[in-house]
C-alpha cells in the first residue's frame, strides 16, 4: 500500500467545502476518513490523517443526481481535474452502460498534484431486501456521462449526521462504524485494489479505530459517547430498516468477531489503521484487541440485547 | 421439601419436612473432637424445641477420626442429661464419604426421599466446606471488623457460630491475638478487644493482604476510566443485580469511611470479591486485562477473599469494603503514611486508642 500524505483534516474540509456550489452545501454529508479525522482532530494541529480519497455523500437520494451533477460542472469549472487513471481516466457518453462509466472522482486544482481526490457518493434508495447493495447511477454533466455510486448501509450516514462550521455536515463515528458492521458480516477474499490487504479488515478495523479514538475523546472530555453508541444505532436502524432492523443488529457483530479471532486479520487491520485514521497514534495490537473486546461487549452485545 | 438453615439463624444443615411424621432437621459436623460433637447435639436440642412443627433432630459426624464407639458413648452421655422427651427425638450418625459412601447409627426416618435428602446435604456440605474451610486469619478478622465497627464483643461461641469455624481455629485466633495483645487470655463471657492499636491493626491488615487472592487488571489502551468513574460504573451494576458480592475498597473505600482522611487521588480501583464471582469484569471495563505482572500500572485490583464484615455494615453500606480490606489496600499499594494514618483514625473510631 502506498503510504498517502498526512493530511490536517481541518484545511481539507475546508477546501472541500469553500469549492462547492453554496446551495448544495446542505445536501452533502462528508464520510470516511476525512469525516472521522474532522471529529476527532479538528482543532489540534498535531494530529493528522492519511487518506487518498474524501468521500463526499449526496443526500438525500431524490436530489443526488442533481446536486452531483451541479458539483462536477461546478468543480470542472474550477480547474478541478480528473483523477488520472489508464481504464477510467475519461468521461463516458450516453451509449455506455451505467457499470462502465467511471465514477466522479476529481482532483483540486494547483501547481503540485494534490494528494487526495474528491468522490462523489449518492444515499441509497429505501432498502429492498435482496437487491444487491451496490447501486450505481448516471450523471450528466457538461464533460460527460458517470456514474455515483451508492450502498445500501450507507443510509445510515444519513442519521443525524454532524454540523460543521464549514456548512457541509459529517457522518456520526457510531454510524459509520455500523455501515462497515453491516457491509462485513464475514472475513471475505475481497482486496482492495493494488494491494493485498482485505476490503473487510480495512473496514472492521476502522470500527475499532473509531471506537478507540470515541473513548480516547471520552476519557479526556469526561463523556460517555460511546455508551451511547449502542442506543443511537438501534434508533438508527429502526428508522432507516424498519421491520429489518433487529435483524440486522442480530448480526451486526459476525464479521467484527470472526476478525478479533483471527490474529492474522486483525494484525492487517490495525495495520491498516495505523496507516490512516490512526496515523498519529501507532496504537498497540494489545491496545486493538482491548478495543475490540470493548465494542463486543458495550456496543455489540447491547445491540444484541436491544433488537431481542 | 427441604429447606436449608432455616429454623434459627443457621443452627442445622437441614429442616427435611416430613409428609407423614416429625420433620427431621439435620446438622452436619466434619470434625475430629468430641466437643464438636457436643455441640452438634446441643444445637439440634435448641432447633428441635424452636420449630411450630414436631420434629427430630439428626448429628450427621463426616469422615471423623472419632470411632463409632465414642460416638455412641457421646449420645448416650447427651440423652442421660437431656429431658426424655428432647433426648429421645435427638439422633446421631456417622457417614463416610471417602470410597463407598456409607451412613450407620440410628436414624428416626428411613424413607428413601429422606435418605436421598440426606445424602445430598452431606455432599453439598462437604463441598461448600472445602471451598470455604476457615483459618484463623479469617477467624481473626471477623473479630477486628467487628471490633472496627463499634460492635458489641462477642463469646468463643458466638464466635465460632458466626464464623463456622471450630473450636480448635476459634481459640487459637484468640491465642494469636493475644500473643498481639489484642485480647487477654480470658475465654469466659464476650472477649473484648481492648488492646486493638494501629500498630497492631496494621499487622493483623498485613496478614490480611497476604492470605487474599489478588487479581490485577490493566487497560492496554491507555484510556482507562478514572476509579472513580469505574467505582460508579460497579454501584450501577450493583443495582442491576450484578456483582452483588464485590464492594469498594482501596483509597475510594478508605475515604469513604473519612472523607477527609489526607490521602492522594486513587490510583486505581480496589475491589474486595466475596463469592469468588467476579464475572462483572467484562460488564465494568471489556477492555481490561488481568495481568500477572505487579510492575504493570493496575487500573483495577480485585482481592478475592472471604467476607469479614458483620450482617450489620452489609446491611447498611453492601457495596463498602470491609475497613481491614481497606487498610490492606493502603498497605499493598506502598501508602504507608497514609495507611498509618488511616489505622489510627479506625482505632480512635473504634474508641481504641487511649
Amino acid at each position: 500500500m502506498k503510504l498517502e500524505a498526512a493530511l490536517s483534516p481541518s484545511e481539507v474540509l475546508a477546501q472541500v467545502a469553500s469549492a462547492l456550489p453554496a446551495d448544495v452545501r446542505g445536501n452533502v454529508i462528508i464520510i470516511g476518513s476525512l469525516a472521522a479525522g474532522y471529529h476527532f482532530f479538528a482543532g489540534d494541529g498535531a494530529r493528522a490523517i492519511r487518506t487518498k480519497d474524501v468521500d463526499c455523500l449526496f443526500s438525500p437520494h431524490s436530489k443526488a443526481i442533481a446536486a452531483a451533477t451541479e458539483v462536477t460542472d461546478q468543480l470542472i469549472k474550477a480547474d478541478w481535474k480528473l483523477r488520472e487513471d489508464s481504464d477510467w481516466g475519461q468521461p463516458g457518453n450516453e451509449g455506455d452502460p451505467e457499470e462502465e462509466l467511471p465514477m466522479v472522482r476529481l482532483r483540486p486544482p494547483g501547481e503540485t498534484t494534490s494528494p487526495w481526490f474528491l468522490e462523489l457518493l449518492s444515499a441509497p434508495p429505501a432498502f429492498e431486501p435482496g437487491a444487491p447493495s451496490k447501486k450505481l447511477r448516471r450523471v450528466e454533466t457538461s464533460i460527460g456521462h458517470f456514474a455515483i455510486c451508492s450502498f445500501d448501509f450507507l443510509a445510515l450516514a444519513e442519521w443525524q449526521p454532524l454540523d460543521t462550521v464549514h456548512g457541509v455536515r459529517i457522518a456520526r463515528p457510531e454510524m459509520m462504524a455500523l455501515a462497515n458492521l453491516l457491509h462485513h458480516p464475514e472475513i471475505a477474499d475481497t482486496l482492495i485494489a493494488g494491494t493485498d490487504y482485505r476490503r473487510c479488515n480495512k473496514d472492521l478495523g476502522r470500527v475499532l479505530a473509531l471506537a478507540y479514538l470515541t473513548v480516547q475523546r471520552d476519557r479526556r472530555d469526561g463523556a460517555e459517547e460511546f455508551d451511547a453508541w449502542a442506543g443511537r444505532m438501534w434508533i438508527a436502524l429502526q428508522d432507516k430498516f424498519g421491520d429489518l432492523a433487529a435483524q440486522l443488529a442480530a448480526r451486526a457483530g459476525a464479521g467484527l468477531r470472526a476478525v478479533l479471532e483471527s490474529p492474522a486479520d486483525l494484525d492487517q487491520a490495525l495495520r491498516i489503521a495505523n496507516l490512516g485514521l490512526l496515523a498519529s497514534l501507532d496504537v498497540s495490537v494489545e491496545a486493538f484487541r482491548a478495543t475490540g473486546a470493548r465494542v463486543l461487549a458495550d456496543v455489540i452485545e447491547e445491540l444484541e440485547a436491544m433488537a431481542r | 421439601m427441604i429447606g436449608r438453615s432455616f429454623t434459627d439463624d443457621g443452627l442445622v444443615s437441614m429442616h427435611w419436612s416430613n409428609p407423614a411424621g416429625p420433620d427431621v432437621l439435620v446438622e452436619i459436623r466434619r470434625t475430629n473432637t468430641a466437643r464438636d460433637v457436643r455441640e452438634g447435639l446441643l444445637a439440634l436440642a435448641y432447633a428441635v424445641q424452636s420449630t411450630s412443627r414436631p420434629s427430630t433432630g439428626v448429628c450427621v459426624v463426616v469422615d471423623s477420626r472419632l470411632s463409632s464407639k465414642r460416638l455412641t458413648e457421646e449420645l448416650d452421655r447427651f440423652r442421660s442429661i437431656a429431658r426424655p422427651e428432647v433426648a429421645r427425638s435427638i439422633f446421631l450418625v456417622w457417614a463416610k464419604t471417602q470410597g463407598l459412601f456409607f451412613i450407620d447409627g440410628e436414624l428416626p426416618e428411613h424413607s428413601n426421599v429422606f435418605m436421598q435428602a440426606l445424602q445430598a446435604a452431606i455432599h453439598e456440605e462437604q463441598a461448600n466446606g472445602r471451598a470455604s474451610r476457615v483459618t484463623r486469619q479469617q477467624v481473626k478478622a471477623v473479630l477486628v471488623e467487628r471490633s472496627l465497627g463499634g460492635l458489641p464483643p462477642v463469646t468463643l461461641g458466638e464466635l465460632r457460630r458466626l464464623t463456622g469455624t471450630s473450636y480448635q481455629t476459634a481459640s487459637a485466633a484468640f491465642r494469636e491475638l493475644e500473643q498481639l495483645g489484642v485480647v487477654t487470655g480470658e475465654r469466659d463471657g464476650p472477649i473484648p478487644m481492648h488492646g486493638l492499636r494501629p500498630i497492631a491493626l496494621m499487622k493483623l491488615a498485613e496478614e490480611h493482604a497476604l492470605a487474599r487472592k489478588l487479581m490485577r487488571y490493566t487497560d492496554p489502551t491507555g484510556e482507562s476510566r478514572t476509579p472513580s468513574a469505574l467505582a460508579s460504573r460497579l454501584l450501577s451494576l450493583r443495582q442491576k443485580g450484578v456483582a452483588g458480592k464485590a464492594a469498594i475498597s482501596g483509597v475510594l473505600g478508605a475515604t469513604r469511611f473519612f472523607p477527609d482522611l489526607d490521602i492522594t487521588a486513587a490510583p486505581r480501583l480496589d475491589i474486595s470479591i466475596y463469592d469468588g464471582d467476579f464475572r462483572f469484569m467484562s460488564k465494568l471495563d471489556a477492555g481490561l486485562v488481568a495481568v500477572d505482572d505487579p510492575k504493570r500500572k493496575a487500573t483495577v485490583v480485585l482481592h478475592l477473599q472471604r467476607d469479614c464484615r458483620p450482617a450489620e455494615m452489609v446491611a447498611q453500606e453492601p457495596d463498602l469494603a470491609a475497613r481491614l480490606d481497606c487498610l490492606a489496600d493502603l498497605e499493598q499499594m506502598g501508602l504507608q503514611a497514609e495507611a498509618r494514618d488511616f489505622a489510627h483514625r479506625l482505632c480512635n473510631a473504634a474508641g481504641r486508642t487511649p
